[in-house]
């Protein structure tokens, strides 16, 4: 049975369950706002996938990283950073920075994406499944920052004057917005949508439950 | 209903349970999705103190003392947590400045600094007055995702790897310290649980 069905809020902080028709919508242990799902959960997830989706053609297109040797600059973008890795020979980071920098994040949108869809159009998934990837997509999404930091510890170290130097390119700033916006949507994207689901399958589906 | 607060409800699936009796740092999962329900706390809060203090002793000389030097043609540059920012900050990147700089500086010393008041706040009572801990345990739980120490750390090794056939790469004992700051990290959060700290808030009363 859950909680929803019988009016019982779980405190998203401190997980205390609550009858909401005996509260005033706070949690009367810590005194956060109560509530049985987060609100236009589906509508704001997709807002903010929208914008990471805009994002990652800047991101994706613009060099983030420029090495300067000798005078003579070589702007890489990310995808153009990984074949050089590849062409010295360094395969495994070079497989790292692809996943951490190209696969996750697009990983997330699709991930996301799917998910949002079985919920909105009722589609019969199979919900532990759901629920791991959504686990995955939010466990998943800092690692993206590996990129900045590594560009960060790079324009330091190599900073030798007339002989290297390393500057940042303009890509790396939708970069780090693409790793922040997906970052919020997995927050604002509430997980027990996909079980509702379970109930709609049992019941009759009710319209516009989600929106 | 004077029992449903002694239910458990699932945070990832809504399903409703009976608060099992756990002992020895215990851990209950729901049945329907995996997810964690809830966990004996055991010692936690002498963990979390242990734990993030060491993690504070690590915080300064990780962030002060080199981390990693480069060595060229008989120059060096060297790099620590900080000029990484400042540099980013000089060449008009102020917003992934910002964000290296809250993501593995500023975050990680409030996280540590603030789990470990809240324990020591649990363990001595008087020191906080109850209202301003329990929005010391909300802000903790709200900042605490934006510290990433440990993807920080693949960052230095990306970096280093790429740069080993360059010069001649140092590591710094920021780096050693780092590595000491990372751990007590993992530690201290493996320990620490929100909903514990607010569960041994109401048993104090």
């Amino acid at each position: 049975m859950t909680a929803r069905s019988l009016g019982i809020a779980r405190c998203h902080l401190c997980g205390r369950a609550t009858l909401l028709t005996e509260s005033a919508g706070h949690c009367p242990r810590c005194g956060s706002h109560l509530e049985l799902r987060i609100e236009n959960s589906i509508s704001k997830t997709w807002a903010l996938l929208i914008t990471a989706a805009i994002l990652m053609l800047p991101a994706n297109l613009y060099p983030v990283m420029t090495v300067i040797s000798f005078g003579k600059g070589n702007p890489d973008t990310i995808m153009s950073g990984v074949i050089a890795l590849v062409h010295h020979g360094m395969y495994p980071i070079a497989a790292l920075v692809f996943i951490a920098s190209i696969l996750v994040p697009l990983f997330k949108l699709v991930g996301f994406a799917v998910l949002l869809l079985a919920i909105q159009r009722g589609w019969k998934i199979n919900h532990r499944q759901a629920t791991l990837v959504y686990r995955m997509v939010h466990f998943i999404g800092r690692w993206s920052m590996l990129d900045l930091f590594m560009i960060s510890i790079l324009v330091t170290l190599v900073s030798l004057g007339k002989v290297a130097t390393i500057e940042t390119g303009p890509g790396s700033t939708a970069f780090a917005t693409v790793v922040v916006v997906t970052m919020l949507a997995a927050h604002t994207f509430d997980q027990r949508l996909i079980w509702d689901l379970v109930d709609q399958e049992t019941s009759t589906p009710q319209a516009g439950e989600n929106a | 209903m004077t029992a449903v607060h002694a239910a458990c409800v699932c945070p990832d699936c809504d399903l409703l349970f009976e608060r099992p009796r756990l002992v020895n740092e215990q851990v209950a999962h729901c049945s329907r999705c995996g997810a964690e329900l809830c966990r004996d706390p055991g010692a936690f809060i002498d963990k979390t103190l242990a734990y993030s203090l060491a993690g504070l002793l690590f915080y300064m000389p990780a962030n002060t003392q080199p981390i990693l030097t480069l060595q060229i043609l008989g120059m060096d540059s060297t790099n620590d947590m900080l000029n990484g920012v400042q540099q980013l900050f000089l060449g008009g990147y102020w917003w992934m400045s910002f964000l290296v700089l809250m993501c593995s500086v500023v975050v990680p010393l409030l996280d540590l600094s603030m789990m470990f008041l809240i324990a020591l706040s649990l363990k001595r009572p008087g020191i906080l007055p109850e209202n301003n801990l329990k929005q010391l345990i909300a802000w903790q739980h709200h900042i605490q995702e934006w510290g990433m120490p440990e993807v920080y750390m693949l960052g230095i090794l990306v970096a280093y790897i790429k740069m080993i056939d360059m010069g001649e790469i140092i590591i710094g004992t920021g780096l050693m310290c780092f590595v000491g700051l990372l751990v007590s990290v993992i530690l201290t959060k493996s320990v620490y649980r929100v909903e514990a700290a607010f569960d041994a808030l109401e048993q104090r009363k």
